[in-house]
């Protein structure tokens, strides 16, 4: 369809100030009770700073929103997709302009923090297609119709979602390594070391320590040493948390909350 | 003397000037590739070691000697290390022919530019050899990139020359005067030295080819530069593309060879291109009659010589200084662009360049209003390319949008909307508004 | 990041069957502008298809502005778009001044627009520059990076650092301009707009080889344009008339008036083209800044803890490669609660494997470095 239908032709430029002002909003706030009648019950606006107008729908009914938005409404771009994570529950957020009214405009899309699923706008808006997965990369929002969500910013093995509150950003022991030392007298290597995570804090001047007496052990005693089993209070107390990566499994989805 | 002794001084002469020069010849292209192209860059260039930095071309061939040679496990081993050596060896071997002055040739072949063009035409089967033997992606498009590109504009190439050496047989003794000799007239000649002796007659004191066919040079230099892979043509080792192309995975000695022989090409093409256009080791307003006072003693000889290599070596080099100032300004052609220039532009070009100083033969008239008119007739006809060249090289015109993939560019303006236009408003529109 | 390229590995044109190529076009390739990763499908010389894979400068950018306090933010967001800082770090001064509800003093706008335009000069100096050089021409990148050396030392002038200049604070900006510099700055901008920018349009622009390899390639139709969300020069090469300085304008530019700069070619030569004009745009608007710089003071009174009250925002500039724009949320603490930095280049790159389907391997590059992606942007 011809997106730049509407659009008038080009003019004389000034700074367009008119977008902030207070009628300019009320038109879209006027034109949104399209999107009222459409979804049959009134949808929640504000006013933000900066002329924004910020709307809530529910997750089942985006993509009917959306449409109307774009074939009626006049909102061309999808500039933006945004997660957040309210800890209680996770949020998919969509920033859309109109260029022929000059309006911007929020949607927010509340989800399930458990089973994080919502319609994909790649039909509306071939935008959305990074922008989703970059936000399925971060929050693991799962968006329904996306031809291709893949992680696209963090490695494909990566596990968990990093803009998670609850994620921790633990080292992550993936891939076996040689040996992994345990205690300051003992290493294991092999399937011994799976799940086995080897925090050691270092202090100030041990690197000079080191190049001066090779060989000695200069961090053993203050290694924590964490095997899969280990709670995470345990942890906590020495200031350290871990995500229990091996069990959640690579391609699952993280165990929240 | 010993005739036979003669002979061997006069071989190791040619052949260690040769050979030196060669070798010089490329160092110091190294260098003043640097240099000139940091004047055109406004920065220095080479600097710290000799004055001006001039050492740097002993410096940087060294280094190149003394370099790692790392190999690809994965190579054709063979192939990958022929190649170098096949691209080199022609460079070397061409260096024969050339006539830097009357002594200083070291083969006076009768056929010299037969010679030169197939020498000159081995350089692509090295060059392929290196992005076949490489097993590199890259280096493979780049050696393919090579074969189409130098055997496309090996034509044109050739082309040029033989409208110069018509111009040797239209010169040629027989045809003099309104009714030519047609047994003897249009017999040429393929030998370097003869064609720069036809541009050093005593009745035309200044007859270098370049005065009647500056066509043929420019054609003949255009189709140099992508012989020698130099910029716009450098699209087998384009470096923002293919990395380095055919020359990926090649470092050490077996570069230093492609280097070198880079260089050592585009000497080679200067030369050519100074012998057969530019009258050799003539100098400007001289004809071979001048010199032969000089000709009568030993030092005289040498005197003369010394000169003639003097005038070749300028003249070579100012076309060399050309192919830096090219490769410091311009951009790289595409691929398909670059087969299209060739075969669409060049070689139709060339083509109508010989028909026309093929029609020269059979005019009746005298040599000098003959020349007139093919010189006046090439020199329109060049600036008639130069002037038109957008529109005939069929470059500009290529992939251009057309009309019905436009329809919907329309300008999309949001400036207005919810706005009324103020009509002249100041730059400055008031104070600071709240968000 | 994925491997996963599934892709027909022959092609078959009137019986005739060739197999393709796989060709890996970087991490490490000269002109991927960076760490692009572009897998090529290829059948001779011609593309079938692209899939970049990005990622590999991903720096958690996002995550660490949740974990930093919000006066570190500037600091870390001149990492984002590493050729444009200043107008990274105005995005995020002026996110959580929304947020805060506060409004700079009239010269700190003024000093942010002044800093903007000549860094939106440098970025351009350089997309122009590096785009002659993917086509491969060496010299105008050298010549552009001339004048953008003048820029650097006039920021490190002014804010200490030649790079990644921490210029911005919340509620205004760091240092006032030191003693002299605005004749230096004008000085720059006569010869810039009198002797440099001349000097690179008749390198480039009436090129018949630059000509060919940009004009017809790579086009984007407006239609296109809206529905991948592009962005700056890229979408106004295209006939799409938007620029936040004008649409919804921010800071100093609700006082000065900017003329957008708008072609219809759509091609690689119209954003080139486009860059051109912006560049002696940012010279005018430079210098009506300047001739109207108010006095005053550079900074709002405002706490190192800086603790915007409970809320949400979302505030965009025009960076040099789009719109660059923070989603913030606040929950009333020192450190933002959510950061969301949409880069330009991330969005704008987004198009690259539809331009890209039927075209040669050289107009890869041509096309690649005409959007003039930074991969810190894309990545972040």
């Amino acid at each position: 369809m011809d997106l730049a239908r509407n659009v008038p032709a080009a003019g004389d430029q000034i700074p367009s100030l008119a977008a902030y002002e207070p009628e300019h909003i009320n038109e879209l706030l006027a034109g949104l009770a399209q999107v009222d009648q459409a979804l049959g019950q009134p949808v929640p606006k504000k006013r933000m700073n900066g002329g924004i107008v910020g709307i809530e729908v529910p997750a089942e009914r985006l993509l009917d929103a959306a449409r109307i938005m774009r074939d009626t409404l006049g909102f061309e771009m999808l500039t933006c997709v945004s997660g957040a994570d309210m800890v209680d529950h996770l949020e998919s957020l969509y920033h859309l302009r109109s260029i022929s009214h000059n309006w911007l405009l929020q949607v927010r899309v509340k989800l399930p923090s458990a089973n994080a699923e919502v319609d994909s706008l790649v039909g509306l808006y071939p935008a959305a297609n990074w922008l989703e997965r970059e936000t399925f990369d971060m929050y693991g929002i799962v968006y329904r119709g996306h031809p291709d969500l893949r992680r696209i910013l963090l490695d494909d093995e990566f596990n968990g979602y990093p803009l998670l509150k609850s994620f921790h950003p633990t080292p992550l022991t993936v891939h076996d390594r040689a040996t992994t030392q345990t205690s300051g007298e003992r290493a294991v290597s092999g399937e011994q070391q799976r799940g086995m995570e080897r925090i050691t804090p270092k202090h100030l001047g041990q690197g000079d320590e080191e190049r001066v007496h090779p060989g000695k052990l200069t961090f053993g005693s203050a290694a924590v040493y964490l095997t899969t089993g280990q709670g995470v209070e345990d942890v906590s107390e020495h200031g350290f948390v871990t995500e229990q990566d091996t069990e959640s499994g690579g391609t699952g989805k993280p165990q929240r909350g | 003397m010993n005739p036979v002794l003669q002979n061997v001084i006069h071989f190791v002469i040619t052949f260690v000037f040769s050979m030196l020069f060669l070798m010089g010849s490329a160092s110091i292209l190294v260098y003043l590739e640097r240099k000139v192209q940091a004047y055109v860059q406004e920065r220095y260039g080479p600097y710290h070691y000799g004055p001006q930095g001039i050492l740097q071309a002993v410096i940087d061939p060294a280094k190149l000697l003394l370099k790692e040679d790392v190999r690809a496990t994965q190579t054709d081993n063979i192939i990958f290390r022929m190649a170098p050596v096949i691209f080199f060896a022609p460079v070397i071997t061409a260096f024969v022919v050339l006539p830097f002055s009357p002594y200083m040739t070291a083969g006076a072949l009768a056929t010299g530019i037969i010679y030169y063009v197939a020498l000159s035409s081995i350089d692509v089967i090295g060059v392929f050899m290196a992005g076949w033997g490489s097993n590199n992606k890259y280096a493979l498009i780049g050696g393919l990139r090579a074969g189409a590109q130098m055997i496309s504009y090996e034509l044109p190439l050739v082309l040029a020359l033989v409208g110069a050496i018509m111009l040797t047989s239209v010169l040629a003794p027989g045809c003099q005067g309104a009714n030519p000799d047609l047994s003897t007239c249009g017999v040429g000649s393929i030998s370097f030295t003869q064609i720069v002796a036809a541009q050093m007659r005593p009745e035309a004191p200044w007859l270098w080819f370049v005065l009647l066919q500056p066509l043929g040079l420019l054609i003949y230099y255009i189709c140099g530069l992508a012989e020698t892979n130099r910029t716009p043509f450098d699209l087998p080792e384009a470096e923002s593309e293919l990395v380095a192309g055919y020359l990926t995975e090649y470092s050490g000695l077996r570069w230093a060879m492609f280097f070198l022989g880079e260089y050592g090409n585009m000497t080679i093409v200067s030369a050519v291109a100074t012998a057969v256009f530019l009258g050799g080791w003539s100098l400007p307003g001289t004809a071979i009659g001048f010199w032969v006072g000089l000709l009568g003693s030993f030092w005289g000889q040498v005197v003369f010589n010394i000169i003639a290599v003097g005038a070749f070596i300028t003249k070579m080099y100012v076309l060399l200084l050309v192919f830096l100032w090219i490769r410091a300004t311009l951009p790289r052609l595409r691929a398909d662009q670059l087969m299209r220039f060739a075969w669409l532009f060049l070689i139709p070009l060339t083509l109508f360049n010989i028909l026309l100083t093929g029609v020269l033969l059979l005019l009746p008239l005298d040599l000098t209003p003959r020349l007139a008119i093919s010189a006046v007739a090439n020199w329109l006809l060049m600036f008639i390319v130069i002037f038109s060249f957008r529109r005939l090289s069929g470059l500009s015109s290529i992939g251009k949008i057309p009309g019905w993939a436009r329809r919907t560019g329309k300008v999309v303006d949001a400036t207005t909307a919810g706005t009324p236009p103020a009509k002249g408003a100041p730059e400055l529109a008031g104070g600071p508004v709240r968000r | 990041m994925a491997n996963d390229v599934s892709a027909p590995l022959t092609t078959e044109f009137a019986g005739l069957r060739s197999e393709e190529m796989i060709l890996n076009l970087g991490p490490q390739h000269p002109s991927t502008h960076g760490v692009l990763r572009l897998v090529l499908v290829l059948d001779g010389e011609t593309v079938i298809q692209c899939t970049p894979i990005i990622g590999y400068l991903h720096r958690g950018m996002e995550k660490i502005f949740e974990n930093r306090p919000y006066m570190a933010g500037p600091r870390y967001i001149d990492n984002a778009d590493y050729l444009s800082p200043m107008l990274n770090e105005t995005c995020y001064a002026g996110a959580v001044e929304q947020l805060m509800d506060i409004e700079p003093p009239r010269r700190a706008q003024y000093l942010r627009l002044i800093v903007g335009e000549l860094e939106r000069i440098a970025s351009h100096l350089v997309a122009v520059g590096t785009y002659g050089l993917d086509l491969g021409a060496s010299t105008p990148v050298l010549w552009c990076f001339r004048d953008r050396e003048q820029i650097l030392d006039m920021f490190e002038a002014v804010s200490g650092h030649r790079f990644t200049h921490n210029y911005m604070r919340v509620g205004g900006v760091l240092y006032d301009l030191p003693k002299g510099w605005i004749q230096t700055c004008e000085k720059f901008l006569d010869n810039f707009e009198k002797v440099s920018l001349p000097e690179l349009h008749e390198l480039l622009t009436g090129n018949e080889i630059f000509e060919a390899r940009t004009q017809g390639v790579g086009y984007i139709d407006p239609q296109q344009a809206l529905a991948y969300a592009l962005t700056g020069p890229v979408a106004r090469a295209s006939g799409v008339n938007f620029d936040l300085r004008v649409n919804r304008p921010y800071g100093a530019y609700r006082e000065i008036a900017v003329r957008t700069q708008i072609r219809q070619d759509g091609d690689c030569f119209g954003r080139y083209r486009v860059r051109m004009d912006e560049m002696a745009e940012s010279v005018r608007l430079c210098r009506v800044a300047l001739a109207n710089l108010p006095g005053g003071s550079i900074t709002t009174r405002s706490p190192i803890a800086l603790r915007p009250p409970r809320g949400e925002t979302y505030y965009a500039v025009e960076s040099a490669r789009g719109e660059e724009s923070i989603y913030m949320i606040s929950d009333g603490s020192e450190y933002p609660y959510r950061a969301k930095l949409r880069g330009p280049s991330f969005v704008n790159l987004q198009i690259l494997p539809e331009l890209l389907r039927g075209s040669k391997i050289g107009d890869v590059i041509a096309i690649l470095g005409s959007i003039d992606i930074v991969l810190g942007d894309v990545d972040r």
